[in-house]
């Protein structure tokens, strides 16, 4: 869990998975030639990606093929759970209020 | 799906009712503390305060009667503003046709956020793109 909000809340990591939602795959070079930043930078960001689960990479003879894996993100989703009920509670109670004092 | 939690609410109080709900001391104990409210401002500090989980530094943030509140409050009882993490929590309000008001509410901030401090309106930019990313 913790590794994968560390992932996401970077802006270049962030803007990283937004471009592999759009690519089924793309190499180092695509990632990095759009960003005003090394490849190594750039490959550092991909290495937190990948230590999250949010990528996968696979080697193609001298290419290396970042592909994005969502599934990890919809821990995000379940973990915000709580907090979307604790607020269904309280909006309730807003509703109810509004009711009892129109 | 995203790292920010959405509702759409509708209430048939007008959007000036709902607002003084939203914003009043005395009217926000009736629903959301169980004490310690204050009266929202502009740029207003206070504290929420519940029996059974503590009391949480909040600071409303923009303030634009009857249409768009926001305000930040930390994630963890007894932390501050400025160290502990927060997240902001925003309320739109819009008449509804026929009567009513819709309300929008946004809680957002839950990851980590070590860029917060780099670029906060290029953070907001890119939470918006990776929420449409997350719902694609």
């Amino acid at each position: 869990m913790e590794p994968v909000f560390q992932a996401i809340a970077e802006p270049t990591r962030r803007a990283l998975l937004a471009r592999l939602r759009s690519a089924p795959e793309l190499t180092l070079g695509e990632l990095s030639d759009p960003l005003a930043m090394t490849r190594q930078a750039v490959s550092k960001h991909l290495d937190v990606l990948a230590g999250a689960g949010l990528i996968e990479v696979q080697w193609r003879g001298r290419e290396k093929f970042h592909r994005l894996n969502a599934a990890p993100l919809r821990e995000v989703g379940d973990w915000l759970a709580p907090y979307a009920a604790a607020w269904d509670r309280r909006l309730e109670r807003l509703e109810r209020h509004l009711e009892e004092n129109a | 799906m995203t790292d920010a939690i959405e509702k759409r609410l509708e209430f048939d109080a007008a959007p000036e009712r709902v607002w003084k709900a939203l914003t009043e001391g005395d009217e926000l104990v009736q629903w959301f503390p169980d004490a310690g409210a204050f009266d929202l401002r502009s740029g207003a500090t206070g504290a929420f305060t519940w029996a059974d989980h503590g009391s949480h530094a909040v600071r409303v943030e923009v303030f634009e009667p009857p249409t768009y509140l926001a305000w930040r409050w930390v994630s963890q009882a007894g932390t501050d503003l400025e160290s502990g993490h927060s997240t902001l929590v925003e309320f739109r309000l819009g008449a509804r046709p026929g009567g009513g008001t819709i309300v929008d509410l946004r809680e957002s901030g839950f990851v980590r956020e070590e860029a917060r401090q780099e670029n906060v309106s290029g953070w907001k930019h890119e939470l918006a793109e990776l929420a449409d990313f997350l719902a694609g």
